[in-house]
């Protein structure tokens, strides 16, 4: 069997047609819908490490490491799905036009594939340096408000982003274009190999959104070129500060990410074609998530800041999976699951020895109709901050005390916090062997914990989807048995003992 | 003339950090503000809004001598490593 993994970064499941879409607007996600149709649907899928680079963690390896480290490389003790599917017979491809890959604070990821293709360009992506002046009005734009020093050499600048994408005339130059074509057709080139692994890993939707016609005015009646309105906000509150932002430029900021779900959709379906005219479908699992979401102006946030709560527009992802053989395709699938479960589900596909020390638990099960239920908690956060969990019907988001540093444990120093600067020495970092699923000595050193609210937060997510309604300290049974769950959690991973005290929780006895 | 003042949680030291907290202006210490390439090369502070590289200390000098606001991006890189 094949296995054709899709993850869309930032993609928000409440902006799709298969989930509802529950906004005030009729974004068109005709292909995704499409596929939603034919496959299995996932209603109560959460992320699991956050951001970007913790969720391929989780993916790549089984292993969900806020609990133990942040955004980092690949460890030496990592069995990394796309090496356990070489050894079980299958080719295996990256492309991407994700530069998370290639920066500071990330290592190893698109080494354990046969062939990766990297599309240039995303974000601050080290491409171009020329010209020096990038065109309006996409810099104005990226820039934002603030209106930051187009000249800056220093990591992370946005100008870099104007700068890269310069030359680009029409749409097929953008870069969700290039990824799916690119992806569609490689599975025209590669039909002769008997078994293939293959990752398209798009970083649309993921911010900067800037779109090309007829995406840019297809949700707004703004002109999309005005150098007024910015197309990368920054994260934060929508009232205050730099994040600060009008309804008027709230408002675009939902349009551009509205139209460039519509413009990954489109070129998505290209994917799809592909799959039709190779009749590749009999022999091919293909499996289409998020890494996360992205605040709009939901709760009066924008983006995903370290200091929001976790909301389910963060954590709760779509999640879609073809498997020719399984009976419940076309369903809609109720069962809580995790987004560290697609690296056991895909070995599993793949006939690939899944390693027993995982944090993943196979789908494939549920595909199969061999049971309903699957998981009784997920467990999801940042390193260094609040611990999430969920039931599937309630979730509880339990803060940290910030007076508690964190510890960060890895095999490399990586920066606890600025995750895209070259790494800083950790002179008081100790030694051991403290990792329960690793026999291997790691770096373990301290960081400051940071707060995403002073109290426990808990909502009915069944009846409240939005999370309006914070049930938390009104006496409900559900925080009680949240927090209990939490606990259970932790102790099922066996969480360092220091995270209890870090959240101001009573560990097990035992 | 109140200003409301951004910082990132690991580009102010303490002594910084305890002077903000006794500020008359609001203080918002983050755990990031995504000015990563700043903060790696040097003290900056984010005043109503817009960026102000340079010394912290005389950042909030010139703010609690009732300096109108400051001028944004305009400051030299002559801060302190940060914290």
């Amino acid at each position: 069997m094949n296995v054709l993994f899709v993850s869309i970064d930032s993609l928000n499941r409440h902006f799709l047609g298969t989930y509802g879409q529950p906004i005030e607007m009729d974004v068109e996600t005709d292909n995704l819908d499409r596929f939603a149709e034919r496959a299995a649907t996932f209603e109560t899928h959460y992320a699991g490490s956050l951001p970007c680079m913790p969720t391929r963690r989780e993916w790549f390896t089984g292993t969900q490491e806020f609990l133990w480290r942040p955004w980092g490389p690949l460890e030496p003790f990592d069995s990394p799905l796309p090496d356990l599917a070489r050894g079980a017979g299958a080719l295996t491809k990256l492309i991407t036009d994700h530069f998370h890959y290639f920066e500071n604070g990330s290592d190893g990821y698109y080494k354990v594939f046969n062939g990766f293709e990297f599309v240039r360009g995303q974000e601050w992506d080290a491409w171009r340096t020329a010209p020096r002046i990038p065109p309006e009005p996409v810099l104005s734009q990226v820039l934002g408000p603030s209106g930051d020093d187009p000249d800056d050499l220093g990591y992370t600048s946005r100008a870099q982003y104007a700068r890269n994408v310069a030359s680009f005339e029409e749409e097929a130059d953008f870069f969700a274009p290039r990824v799916f074509s690119r992806a569609a057709e490689w599975l025209g080139e590669n039909d002769d190999w008997d078994q293939w692994f293959c990752y398209v890993d798009s970083f649309d939707v993921h911010e900067p959104f800037h779109v090309p016609e007829p995406y840019a005015s297809m949700y707004t009646d703004e002109d999309p070129t005005d150098p007024e309105l910015t197309t990368w906000p920054f994260y934060g509150r929508t009232d205050e500060g730099q994040s600060e932002l009008s309804q008027r430029q709230i408002d675009f900021v939902r349009s551009q990410f509205a139209g460039k779900v519509t413009m990954v959709d489109r070129w998505f379906g290209r994917l799809l074609d592909a799959l039709d005219e190779g009749d590749r479908w009999s022999d091919t699992v293909v499996v289409v998530t998020s890494d996360h979401g992205h605040l709009l102006g939901e709760h009066g946030w924008m983006g995903k800041p370290l200091d929001v709560p976790m909301y389910d527009v963060l954590a709760r992802t779509p999640l879609m999976i073809w498997h020719p053989d399984s009976p419940r395709m076309g369903e809609r699938i109720d069962a809580l699951t995790a987004a560290v479960d697609l690296y056991a589900t895909m070995l599993e596909a793949l006939g690939a020895e899944v390693p027993p020390e995982t944090h993943s638990r196979s789908l494939l099960p549920l595909l199969r109709g061999e049971r309903d239920t699957h998981r009784e908690w997920a467990l999801y956060g940042y390193w260094g901050s609040s611990v999430n969990v969920t039931d599937g019907r309630y979730t509880y988001l339990h803060p940290c005390e910030e007076s508690v540093d964190a510890l960060c444990h890895s095999t490399s120093m990586m920066n606890p916090h600025s995750w895209f600067t070259p790494p800083s020495p950790e002179p008081n970092a100790e030694t051991g062997r403290f990792l329960p699923y690793t026999d291997t000595p790691v770096w373990r050193y301290a960081a400051p914990s940071y707060s995403r609210q002073e109290e426990p937060m808990l909502f009915d997510v069944r009846e409240d989807p939005t999370q309006e309604n914070d049930l938390a300290g009104e006496g409900t049974g559900a925080e009680t048995r949240l927090r209990g769950l939490l606990v259970d959690a932790m102790a099922s991973l066996e969480a360092p003992a220091q995270q209890y005290e870090r959240l101001g929780l009573t560990p097990p006895a035992g | 003339m109140c200003h409301l003042i951004e910082c990132c949680l690991g580009n102010v030291d303490a002594p910084v950090r305890t002077r903000l907290a006794e500020s008359d202006h609001p203080v918002r210490a983050k755990p990031c503000l995504q000015r990563c390439g700043d903060c790696y090369r040097g003290s900056f502070l984010v005043i109503d809004g817009e960026m102000v590289r340079g010394d912290h200390r005389a950042t909030l000098d010139r703010l609690d001598v009732g300096a109108d606001r400051p001028e944004a991006g305009g400051a030299t890189d002559e801060g302190s490593d940060p914290a």
